[in-house]
């Protein structure tokens, strides 16, 4: 029976603190420090989950999550690893994986149809007849996944940090602490990472009784804890190796990412189980994972256990079992003869010592081990009553991450196990994982990882020597014993036993790559940590090669499952609020996306339409005011500035007058339409351009690539994010204007197309007579901080006319009407000058500018046209942007733009069309989205205002 | 009147706003540095100008020392710092003890000389405290020990491009200056990592040492 031994100096619970929780709805507590799988076995729950195949009972194999036997659900978390997470008070665990609860679960039947399920009996079964398929599938389906994803959980974030230092050490244990004691005396900055709560690895379990590994242990840690160039981070496991010695450290608040110089691996090995008929009942564990419960929990697994021993150490590890309190009664001694001082030393301490044969079989009684069988060296079968059977066959090591980084290794007859071979330069291998076991050994090992990453990094380093590595077999060469009944599992995740590994041989898969694949050896959540050794053994005694032949398959990262939050890190969706953000809150704005930026749509109540037609309603009969902030805003300072203007555009600036615009547009190279804007003349060598809100930081590059490529001397500030902007507009915005402004507004003055710099309520401004919307109408440019006193003011000084804001769908409305293009809308990653009616603004008897050579073969083949369009009808006609034209049963052309026109009383909007495909009637055929065919009426632009008379103040009254 | 970009965060009856150099932006004249706790204080009242042109730095040089390398930083007796932001732009950042360096530069540059004054509109938080480096190392992909006091780094933090320098009172104290529509977010998105992410936000101290 398995129970909590009394309080042991070293233990990591901490009995002050209970742990109450629940376990396939049966109330269970724990300690603080205590894992799921240490708590539940303290109470003598063995059963702990069922395999993935034949739903097997399974229990503790590793008790260090190197195998997948407990993964467990709550409500709200799935494929929860029981053997290193702590349980949590009130949570309710279950056994992922099973059908009606662990206890009777319903698909342990399975194992009656095991004939039906052989290796890949996916490729060759189910599959004919073919009808019966659909069915079959829906039932395999249902039978695979581990764990329930609960969609409606609370989404919880954790960071992705980064870290930088001189040399990562990735394992506490012996190695790790000795490489970075030894470092500590640098001024190297060190990060020294483990997966488990505390500093120590095997210390603590393997050599609980060595006088020198506890003073070694102490000291280090003292050394660790005093330094300042050393950081810890406990309870993070290295995930993966990338390029640029970049490891992800996951832990319970996130990923750490490492960006290291060096890498000392101190990651130590995984012992390997031994394959034998019921070798996956719970009560047959890992010798090491008898040590972890005990040492560190302070939980015996058994009453009467057996180390089932085949390699070297196991029988001290016995023996000190022994006396923490667990009731050794026998070590199995697997064909290897012990030295005389190991037996006598095991039967001193009431240990039996007797050699097999053979394992026949591990027996279960209530899904329990209970028994176990063999035959002894003498021929005589002999049945021993245990509850207990620790296996101690050998060790792979964990070199997941040295092969990545591209580490070579090689099997070593004498220790029959592998090892490094070939390290890359700057990474170092320490300890078992290097092949070495003894305790002084590994120390030294550590230390001299880090005298070798000292002197790559160009420190000074004391010469410390790595031991040589013993010439002893620390692994059996083969710890693989068959049943004729089967059951001899190798790999526990994937129910994989020797019968599998020999039809796939037979078929054809004979090298471990294909092995691996058709077999799925290796494949599961523990990626073969305790299961590939054994499959490399098998296939080379297959193929009658040595294992060194054989070679192993390179694990992929993760070396434990990651969460996918883990990996996705926090959000940082990136927005840009305007200056006026909150004023568009106050006046009840409807917030839309516009790449970065958060923009205002309509305003205020009732539905879509009623909104926009509204605000189109204030700008065409008083005085409407649009946040235009999100414009690009360039400032062009040198004496260069014209002739970078002259490249970077197509039209040209020599009649250009200080104090007046004019709309530009760029193309590039190939004559595409690029971005558009206006450019103010302000001063000598001193422009002021705008461009689009999304194009706004490529068109900065691109002037600063020119000016450099072509040495001129200006200055280019981007000052869209620096300066807001406001665009007043309708028949009563210079009413409004010139209540705040300092200068006259009148056409004289202050012509259209005209630029000012003014104070406007006392703010220092920038204002441009534009008409974008088809009104009289300016735009008002001032520092983004002022802004929102500008908006403010202006505001008040409209109320008595009615002002009030108008959103972004008002404006394409307003801009529709008066033929206006929008650059990304209207025009596409084709589209040039001439397909557009911009052919106007193209000079091309200038002597260069950016995609002069391509517009001129542009401008006589031309290959499409945009035109405008009224539909007949008078009422709103669902046709969306995107829609097609069709013409002659073929597509001819697409929607850019389309609205219902207040001032048409008619559906109106722009398409572009195939050249050919102009109709000679005057009449497109748009195919709506819902498959109806409407004609719409070829038209001229502009819809509004043709003579454009309601952008002046003095012949708006005229345009009435 | 200007307003900090960053007002919005201070809606919290529990801050006073005040006009500070001409400002308006939460005020916490009572602010004192608790070590143990992390903080975020509203610089933008800090005024700024950016001086460019051809002859920027020859101008520049009557009136203080100019660095010499792009984004060095170097430091008027008054306070403040000039920092070369780009090839021909510098960054003049005044000090809030010290002389607002708008009255320096209030002259106008002569005439032949291609100068131009801009203001240089945008926010500037002060981050500091225990926990600046654990949050500083989840938003940034760069070292962080790579930040100094003599340099105005660009980086990018949380996805934000910004300019960012330790403080010269202490290294403890990380400066960042933003745009202005990127404020909101990137302050936000340091709060949310700060451990006392409902207490970190503190209104603007004159008085502060820089």
């Amino acid at each position: 029976m398995a129970r909590r031994l009394p309080t042991n100096p070293n233990e990591w619970i901490d009995r002050k603190q209970s742990i109450e929780f629940s376990f396939e709805g049966t109330k269970f507590s724990g300690f603080a420090g205590d894992t799921i799988s240490s708590a539940l076995l303290a109470s003598n729950q063995k059963l702990l989950g069922r395999s993935f195949k034949y739903h097997r009972p399974r229990g503790v194999l590793s008790a260090a999550n190197h195998d997948a036997n407990v993964l467990l659900e709550t409500s709200d978390k799935v494929n929860i690893r029981g053997d290193v997470e702590a349980p949590l008070n009130g949570h309710e665990y279950y056994a992922v994986n099973t059908i009606g609860g662990l206890k009777y679960d319903a698909g342990r039947f399975l194992k009656f149809l095991s004939a039906l399920l052989p290796v890949g009996f996916y490729y060759k079964a189910f599959y004919r007849p073919r009808f019966l398929f659909p069915i079959w599938e829906k039932l395999i389906r249902r039978m695979t996944g581990l764990g329930r994803v609960n969609t409606k959980n609370k989404m919880w974030r954790q960071d992705r940090k980064q870290h930088f230092c001189d040399v990562l050490i990735v394992g506490g244990g012996p190695s790790g602490l000795a490489a970075a004691e030894t470092l500590s005396r640098s001024e190297l900055q060190v990060l020294l990472v483990d997966e488990n709560i505390f500093l120590g690895g095997t210390l603590g379990y393997q050599h609980p009784y060595s006088e020198s590994g506890s003073a070694f242990h102490k000291n280090a840690l003292a050394t660790i804890q005093n330094s300042k160039s050393i950081k810890c981070l406990t309870e993070h496991f290295a995930a993966g190796f990338y390029y640029k010695k970049t490891i992800p450290l996951v832990g319970p608040d996130g990923i750490a990412e490492v960006h290291a110089k060096s890498i000392i691996f101190a990651s130590g090995a995984y012992e390997q189980p031994i394959v034998f008929r019921n070798n996956d009942l719970p009560g047959v564990m890992l010798l090491s994972a008898a040590e972890r419960l005990l040492h560190r929990y302070s939980v015996v697994g058994f009453d009467v256990g057996i180390v089932l021993g085949a390699n070297s150490g196991s029988y001290e590890r016995a023996i000190n079992l022994k006396l923490a309190g667990a009731n050794i009664v026998a070590i199995v001694d697997l064909d290897i003869e012990a030295i005389s001082d190991e037996k006598e030393a095991a039967e001193k301490h009431g240990i039996e010592v007797i050699y097999a044969k053979k394992i026949i079989e591990a027996v279960s009684e209530k899904n329990e081990l209970s028994h176990f069988k063999i035959l002894t060296k003498d021929g005589v079968a002999r049945t021993m009553k245990c509850d207990g059977l620790l296996m101690a066959a050998g060790w792979a090591p964990a070199s997941n991450l040295l092969v990545q980084a591209g580490a070579t290794l090689d099997y070593s007859d004498e220790l029959k196990q592998i090892i490094p071979a070939k390290m890359p330069v700057g990474l170092f291998a320490a300890g078992q994982l290097n092949g070495i076991h003894e305790l002084n050994q590994k120390i030294q090992d550590g230390r001299g990882a880090a005298a070798e990453a000292l002197m790559f990094l160009n420190k000074p380093s004391e010469e410390i020597s790595r031991p040589e590595r013993e010439n002893r077999a620390y692994s059996h060469p083969y710890p693989i014993q068959t049943h004729d009944k089967g059951k001899e599992f190798v790999d526990f995740d994937e129910d994989i036993q020797i019968t599998d590994l020999n039809v796939a041989w037979r078929e054809g898969f004979k090298s471990v790559e294909l092995m691996k694949r058709y077999t799925t050896i290796g494949m599961g959540p523990s990626q073969g940590k305790v299961s590939n050794m054994n499959g490399v053994r098998i296939l080379a005694e297959l193929n009658k090669k040595p294992v060194g032949v054989i070679g192993t398959t390179t694990p992929r990262p993760f070396t434990y499952p990651v969460a996918i939050g883990a990996l996705a890190g926090r959000r940082l969706r990136r927005y840009w609020r305007s200056p006026l953000h909150d004023c568009h809150i106050k006046a009840n704005g409807h917030f839309e996306e516009a790449g970065l930026w958060l923009r205002s749509m309509t305003y205020g109540t009732g539905d879509f339409n009623q909104r926009v037609e509204r605000e189109y309603a204030t700008v065409r009969h008083a005085v409407g005011i649009i946040d235009v902030s999100t414009l690009g805003k360039i400032e062009l300072f040198g004496s260069d500035s014209v002739k970078l203007l002259e490249y970077a555009y197509t039209c040209s600036f020599e009649k250009l007058t200080k104090g007046m615009t004019r709309y530009i547009f760029m193309t590039d190279s190939s004559g595409v339409l690029v971005d558009d804007g206006v450019a103010a003349y302000l001063s000598e060598g001193h422009f002021y351009i705008t461009a689009t809100s999304s194009h706004a930081h490529a068109v900065v590059k691109q002037l600063r690539l020119f000016a450099a490529q072509l040495d001129l001397n200006v200055t280019i500030i981007d000052r869209t994010r620096q300066v807001g902007a406001i665009n007043l507009a309708g028949p009563l915005s210079n009413k409004v204007l010139e209540k705040l402004a300092d200068q006259p507004l009148d056409s004289k003055t202050f012509p259209y197309l005209g630029v000012r710099d003014m104070t406007v309520n006392g703010i220092q401004s920038r204002v441009m007579r534009v008409g974008f919307v088809g009104e009289l109408g300016y735009e008002i440019h001032a520092p983004a901080n002022s802004l929102k006193n500008l908006w403010e003011a202006l505001y008040r000084a409209g109320k008595e006319f009615n002002i009030r804001p108008f959103g972004v769908e008002a404006q394409r409305l307003l801009r529709l009407e008066k033929g206006h293009l929008i650059f990304g809308q209207d025009t596409d990653g084709m589209t040039t000058p001439y397909e557009v009616n911009l052919g106007w603004g193209v000079k091309l008897s200038k002597e260069r500018f950016l995609g002069r050579h391509s517009l001129k073969e542009l401008k006589v083949s031309v290959a499409r046209k945009m035109v405008a369009f009224r539909c007949q009808a008078h009422d709103r006609v669902e046709i969306e942007e995107c829609n097609l034209i069709i013409h002659e049963n073929d597509i001819a052309g697409r929607i850019t733009s389309v609205s219902y026109s207040p001032y048409c009383k008619a559906t109106v909007g722009l398409a572009m069309l195939d050249a050919d495909s102009l109709p000679a009637d005057d009449i497109i055929m748009i195919k709506t989205t819902s498959g109806e065919m409407i004609p719409a009426q070829v038209a001229t632009l502009p819809f509004y205002d043709p003579k454009n008379l309601r952008q002046d103040e003095t012949t708006l009254e005229s345009s009435s | 009147m200007k307003e900090s970009p960053l007002l919005p965060l201070y809606s919290d009856s529990k801050f006073t706003k005040k006009e500070t150099f001409g400002m308006t932006i939460a005020s916490d004249e009572k602010f004192t540095m608790d070590a143990s706790t992390s903080f975020v204080m509203d610089l933008s009242a800090i005024s700024k100008i950016l001086v460019v042109g051809k002859d920027a730095k020859r101008w520049l040089e009557e009136y203080s020392v100019i660095p010499n390398t792009l984004f060095g930083c170097s430091f008027a007796k008054n306070g403040g710092y000039i920092c070369q932001v780009m090839a021909d732009q510098y960054l003049i950042v005044s000090d809030p003890s010290g002389q607002d360096y708008r009255e320096i530069f209030n002259g106008i540059p002569s005439e032949g000389l291609e100068v131009l004054i801009l203001p240089y509109e945008c926010a500037e938080i002060l981050l500091g405290g225990p926990d600046i480096w654990r949050t500083i190392a989840g938003l940034v992909m760069f070292n962080p020990s790579l930040l100094s006091e003599t340099v105005l780094t660009s980086v990018r933090i949380a996805t934000v491009d910004v300019y960012a320098k330790l403080s010269k009172m202490s290294s403890q104290h990380i400066r960042i200056i933003m745009s202005a529509p990127d404020a909101h977010f990137l302050t936000i998105s340091i709060c949310e990592c700060l451990g006392n992410k409902d207490d970190a936000l503190v209104g603007f101290d004159p008085t502060i040492k820089l």
